[in-house]
């Protein structure tokens, strides 16, 4: 994935300025940044829902575009997107994923759904299929996202803050998952508020706000100035070894604490 | 059903309306009433896909805009008199004697052509329904499956507006997915279900209006909505039993939800679990209830 001098935003309004960025098959970027910083507007971009007003952007060596995704491409939103009470059962919901590739008939085959029921299995959802999607917790609704955009062939996963609005247990489960699939050779581009969570899992991060602050491993961004540039307020940052944390500055609301 | 699915729940309304519009522009020009009411429909609908395109607006305030100014635009029409022949009343409420061999041919020949369009069309639909955005960047063409969709309602609304009437289309498209979705939970059920219940809804209440001699259109929705009706309440009830059965399975193994009562007032618990008569005067009503059933069910199992 390559982005150069990229500026992209929507009906002429620029989110992103000057974006310029390279992340290679087989790498596991988190993109963190504060609310409003771009970093929704970046996952849209690359799965051709935003517009590109100036630079080059290509994915897989194919330039995207508004309306045409970049291929092999799997978007996984965030789970309140949709709704859940919609009557649909959570191995149709993955087959929906083939849409586009199968034939034009109301019902999937035989083998497509072999391919969607092996794929819940790998993912820990083995034995849901028939549920309705409603009766899915949380962490498996994500899961359910996930075989979707997998169904379909994808080298390039997109997740859109997949660590928010949910328990501690689950965000273990998805890292590891993502770990075993980004080992297996699938490149991994996610978005979080997080910065611990990054800190302590992620290899590479981009620290966006507009454009792209800092790019790097998290020990070597996530130091005071960056984090000032990326969020325009002060932490403090802990290093400990190999270990590097973000802690709020304490004692804000104490007299004399300078607000 | 996708309609409903969609929250688009007043298209139907708001389509049939700009009906009049077409119907009356038809007349003044004398065209076909057939081509002119699917002219508006089909316009209206297209134009509802493109204002809704725009961010910043819901379906809903699109759906309010376009059709009722075709409504209007009907209205202007038919009261400048250059519509006069326009049956006013049969075009609101509908009549089923106005239909002729040729509406029937009209109505075979359209509902065919959708039946193959949404067979052919049936999961890029589904998906775009449920997730416009996935569905696009899985490779799914969500404008073509909008418009698709947009045009089919259109289609519903011009085939049924003769026997229906403007005012009262809604219903048809609205009540029968509706009382499906109280009712299934997979899809395939639901529109099953749907379908089966437009269908004999609308035979019954054409027996119903030729028996009792009143308008078709009515009382067609009219059956529709005792069905809707009787099947709300029956669920209610239903989710009412299943949450007292739930509650009592709850209550027989809840020994130590109650422990965990008499931890905080160790002589109110005692006193209630060893005299029925008579209730402690601190112990709240609903702690009263559920020690009482608790007990109930308890001895009833053992």
């Amino acid at each position: 994935m390559l982005a150069a001098g990229v500026s992209a935003g929507y009906r002429g309004v620029p989110v992103l300025r000057d974006l310029t960025f390279r992340i290679d098959r087989g790498e596991f970027v988190g993109a963190v940044g504060p609310s409003g910083s771009g970093k929704t507007t970046l996952l849209r971009l690359l799965t051709g829902q935003a517009d590109r007003f100036a630079g080059d952007l290509a994915v897989f060596g194919a330039p995207v575009r508004r309306g045409r995704p970049g291929p092999r491409v799997g978007y996984v939103p965030q789970v309140e997107s949709v709704d859940w009470t919609f009557p649909l059962t959570v191995e149709h919901a993955v087959l929906l994923g083939l849409t586009a590739d199968s034939r034009p008939v109301p019902w999937f085959s035989r083998a497509e759904r072999r391919r969607a029921r092996a794929l819940l299995g790998r993912l820990g959802l083995g034995g849901l299929e028939g549920r309705p999607i409603g009766e899915l917790s949380g962490g498996q609704q994500q899961r359910l996202f996930l075989a979707r955009a997998m169904v379909r062939r994808c080298d390039l996963l997109l997740l859109d803050e997949p660590t928010s609005g949910v328990d501690l247990k689950t965000r273990h489960d998805v890292l590891h998952l993502l770990g075993e699939l980004n080992e297996a050779g699938m490149t991994v581009l996610l978005t979080t508020h997080d910065l611990n969570w990054v800190a302590a899992h992620l290899p590479r991060v981009l620290c966006l706000n507009q454009t792209v602050v800092a790019d790097g491993s998290p020990m070597a961004v996530f130091t005071p100035g960056v984090l000032r540039a990326t969020y325009g307020t002060d932490v403090r940052v802990i290093r400990d070894g190999d270990m590097v944390f973000v802690a709020d500055e304490t004692h804000l609301l104490r007299p004399g604490s300078g607000r | 059903m996708f309609v409903v699915l969609r929250r688009m729940s007043y298209i139907g309304h708001g389509l049939s309306h700009s009906v009049l519009g077409g119907v009356a522009v038809a007349i003044a020009l004398d065209w076909n009433l057939y081509l002119g009411a699917a002219a508006a429909t089909l316009l209206s609908a297209l134009l509802i896909d493109r204002v809704t395109r725009r961010r910043q607006l819901h379906v809903d305030a699109a759906i309010g805009v376009v059709t009722t100014a075709m409504f209007a635009l009907g209205v202007v029409v038919v009261s400048s008199g250059r519509g006069g022949r326009v049956n006013t009343e049969a075009l609101l409420f509908g009549n089923i004697l106005g239909v002729q061999r040729a509406d029937v041919a009209v109505v075979v020949v359209m509902a065919g052509a959708a039946a193959v369009l949404v067979f052919c069309c049936w999961k890029a639909l589904l998906f775009t329904t449920f997730d416009p955005t996935v569905a696009a960047v899985q490779g799914v063409r969500v404008g073509a499956m909008e418009v698709l969709f947009n045009v089919l309602v259109a289609a519903v609304i011009i085939v049924s507006v003769r026997v229906l009437g403007v005012l009262l289309i809604a219903a048809a498209v609205v009540i029968p997915a509706a009382l499906a979705r109280l009712v299934a939970r997979s899809f395939t059920p639901t529109l099953a279900l749907a379908a089966g219940v437009g269908s004999a809804s609308a035979a019954a209440g054409l027996y119903v209006s030729f028996w009792v001699d009143v308008a078709s259109g009515a009382s067609i929705v009219l059956v529709q909505a005792a069905a809707f009706a009787f099947v709300a309440a029956g669920t209610t009830l239903a989710a009412r039993l299943g949450l007292r059965r739930a509650r009592r399975t709850a209550a027989a193994p809840a020994d130590p939800f109650c422990e965990e009562g008499s931890g905080d007032q160790p002589r109110t618990a005692t006193e209630s679990g060893g005299s029925d008569t008579a209730p402690p005067p601190s112990a709240t009503p609903a702690v009263e209830a559920r020690s009482t059933r608790g007990g109930g069910s308890s001895s009833g199992t053992s």
